[in-house]
């Protein structure tokens, strides 16, 4: 026999974090190992195990060319950044309804990415990434390696974010395929 | 899972023939726990930000 020691700091880190506008980054989250979510784009990072398991989905599909990183691990500065700037071009309803508030945003874990379609211009807060084709494949793939579409259309009541396409967040294997045959989002799984 | 497991009621899910036992384990503040666990038997646990953890139990004496 062995034993395992779970701490109640245990409960603010971890895979399967709820990141929200309810539930703010916990200070004691430990985010390790950032590294490039895909080589050759260096500023845009992931920890090491999501990195790992995105570079695992773009070997499936034989394909990474046609994806670019547009943004994944940013710091409370970063947020905070990104939240007056979308306010400041676009307004407090747009930027209340696609842009967490700096310490409730899931890239803060270094657990989420936002993906796009190559293009010369990408829209850094909305970037296309299509129901079609390689991109549509890339959501049904990914699950089999730990990473869920995180904001659906019709779970805007659960996850109180707008659907979002482009954003995606790495929970684990076997909980992305769960959640994804169970056509749950992470609040439900939790909470079932 | 928050809802309807505990360590008597795990949920049970089989996927690509490994079968997993999940539940969810509440915590409260400074609280410890300490689980034991057949050698054979693999673990993880995640943190959910709302109280608690989730334990992923797997392994041989889990297969089907």
């Amino acid at each position: 026999m062995r034993s395992i020691l779970i701490q109640y700091e245990d409960s603010f880190r971890g895979d399967l974090l709820l990141v929200t506008p309810n539930h703010p980054l916990p200070h004691v989250t430990d985010i390790q190992g950032l590294v490039p979510a895909i080589p050759g784009q260096s500023k845009i990072l992931l920890q090491a195990k999501a990195a790992e398991s995105l570079q695992q989905v773009f070997r499936h599909l034989h394909c990474d060319t046609q994806f670019a990183a547009v943004s994944g691990y940013r710091t409370q500065d970063e947020q905070q950044h990104i939240w007056e700037d979308a306010i400041a071009e676009k307004g407090l309803p747009f930027a209340r309804q696609f842009v967490a508030i700096p310490g409730h945003s899931e890239h803060q874990t270094g657990l989420a990415i936002d993906l796009a379609e190559q293009k010369s211009e990408i829209d850094f807060i909305c970037p296309d990434f299509p129901r079609t084709g390689i991109f549509q494949q890339f959501r049904e793939i990914a699950p089999r390696y730990g990473w869920i579409e995180r904001y659906l259309r019709g779970k805007e009541s659960v996850t109180g974010i707008a659907e979002e396409p482009w954003h995606f967040r790495y929970v684990g294997v076997p909980h992305a395929e769960i959640l994804s045959k169970k056509g749950m989002v992470l609040e439900e799984y939790i909470r079932f | 899972m928050k809802e309807t497991t505990n360590p008597q009621h795990p949920f049970h899910v089989c996927i690509h023939g490994i079968t997993y036992s999940l539940f969810y384990l509440p915590l409260e503040r400074e609280e410890a726990k300490q689980i034991e666990l057949s050698e054979e038997i693999n673990d993880s646990v995640s943190g959910t930000n709302e109280g608690g953890i989730v334990l992923m139990l797997w392994g041989p004496a889990y297969a089907e």
